[in-house]
């Protein structure tokens, strides 16, 4: 055991088995090898049975780098001997560790956990999204929180007509995304953790959204964020605008995709529901042009025009579109549904209340929230 | 020395070579090289297509190193047939 032999012993060893003196093994042997070798000189493969193959293999030229010094230098071609054990062999050596078999250890974990994460993260957006609001303040703390869907979602909440692109996209990717560990994993084991992972989700996430409404601070930092998202969002919603019809017609289309996709399954329905009425609150439009001044306490009307919408307006007139309930609250006797207003209708822009109405007021977006949140939950 | 005896011989010698890696012993011819019996950690890999991972135990393997001669040789005859 881990001796280090000689050729004598070799001659030892095949002069005691054999029929062969050890002057005649020794003889043998180093003929042996030397043809061995000769042979791998004239490029030919030498296969021994019992034993295994010699050969050797071409080393294409190749570029490296001194360790000493640094330089680039060039590795000729070369050519290396090669030793390929014949299997019978292997496996002779291998007998200590014959026993052992290579052993299935599943999925990889990372990869289930991330999946489950990511369509929880988006299960969760939703229900938030249907209390409204409180997503928003929600969104841009889990974007940090959870990369991926979250960046999607954050970018949702800046109402545009690309939005129901994304959100389509979401809950196809949200499908795929829960279909695929179910497909992987199969064990009922791992079901239960990942039910477990997602409660735990659920709770973090609950955690999260009452620890952020009770700390002003942040939420001032989010609303600059919301608002320079929105003034952009604001600007494609122009150009948007210009093609009305065919946006209109996007529009219809999307919906009913999404509700197709709702029949696919149940929980995916429950988004789908989501992204219906969301998706008609856009209809809410409004139109940047045609603006009148008719009364005296307003700044302006507007025309609702396809693709326009309350929150737009008052990110134009007040410079945060969390101020649209003041614009709703001007113009309650002829909207019956915010979220829906019919095109055509003329909106009031009241003069802006500096007490109530000042985008860097983070006192006023507060109560402009608290204010949405009631309206919207009418 | 006719061939059968001679394939003979040579089977001999390749078993006498295998037991003595078999013993985990090492065997150095001089002018030739080294035979002996690496351990192969375990490991574990993936399977790209399905991404199941598989623990790969660890294992025996024989090993042939040319000794410093051989490789010389090896370098300075230029031709090798190829």
């Amino acid at each position: 055991m881990g001796n280090k032999l000689l050729l004598q012993d070799l001659i030892d060893r095949l002069s005691e088995s054999g029929k062969l003196k050890k002057k005649d093994a020794e003889q043998f042997l180093r003929a042996f090898f030397k043809v061995i070798e000769e042979s791998l000189f004239q490029g030919e493969v030498v296969k021994i049975q019992g034993l295994g193959t010699f050969k050797l293999l071409k080393v294409d030229a190749r570029k490296s780098v001194s360790v000493s010094t640094g330089e680039e230098f060039q590795i000729d071609e070369h050519y290396k001997i090669s030793f390929i054990p014949e299997s019978s062999l292997k496996e002779l050596i291998n007998k200590p560790f014959s026993h052992l078999e290579p052993v299935d250890l599943g999925q990889v974990a990372e990869n289930t956990s991330l999946l489950t994460e990511m369509g929880q993260t988006d299960k969760a957006d939703f229900s938030e999204e249907r209390s409204n609001v409180k997503s928003k303040e929600f969104e841009p703390e889990k974007k940090s929180k959870k990369a991926e869907p979250n960046i999607v979602k954050g970018e949702e909440i800046d109402i545009d007509i690309d939005r129901r692109n994304i959100e389509n996209k979401t809950v196809q990717s949200v499908h795929d995304l829960e279909e695929s560990p179910e497909e992987i994993v199969g064990s009922s084991h791992h079901r239960t953790i990942i039910i477990w992972a997602v409660f735990a989700l659920i709770v973090v996430s609950l955690a999260i959204w009452a620890y952020l409404s009770n700390s002003a601070a942040k939420k001032d930092d989010i609303r600059k964020e919301e608002a320079i998202e929105a003034y952009e969002n604001g600007q494609k919603e122009n150009a948007i605008q210009q093609m009305d019809t065919l946006t209109g017609f996007v529009e219809d289309s999307l919906i009913n995709d999404s509700i197709t996709k709702a029949k696919k399954n149940g929980e995916e329905q429950e988004k789908a529901k989501v992204t219906v009425p969301k998706a008609s609150k856009h209809k809410t439009k409004t139109s940047g042009t045609g603006v009148q001044v008719s009364n005296p306490a307003d700044i302006a009307t507007e025309t609702m025009k396809q693709g326009g919408r309350l929150t737009l307006m008052a990110l134009k007139y007040y410079g945060n579109k969390v101020f649209w309930v003041y614009i709703y609250e001007a113009n309650k006797d002829k909207i019956t549904d915010p979220n829906n207003i019919p095109v055509g209708t003329k909106i009031r822009i009241p003069k802006p209340d500096s007490t109530k109405i000042n985008a860097r007021d983070s006192e006023c977006i507060v109560k402009a929230k608290s204010l949405q949140t009631r309206i919207l939950s009418k | 020395m006719d061939e059968a005896q001679t394939t003979e011989l040579v089977k001999l010698t390749a078993s006498a070579i295998a037991d003595i890696l078999a013993e985990a012993n090492t065997l150095a011819i001089k002018g030739f090289g080294t035979f002996e019996v690496k351990k192969q950690e375990e490991r574990i890999s993936v399977n790209p297509a399905t991404g199941n991972r598989w623990m790969i135990p660890p294992k025996l393997v024989p090993v042939f190193k040319p000794s410093s001669l051989f490789k010389d040789k090896l370098k300075t005859r230029g031709d090798h047939g190829q």
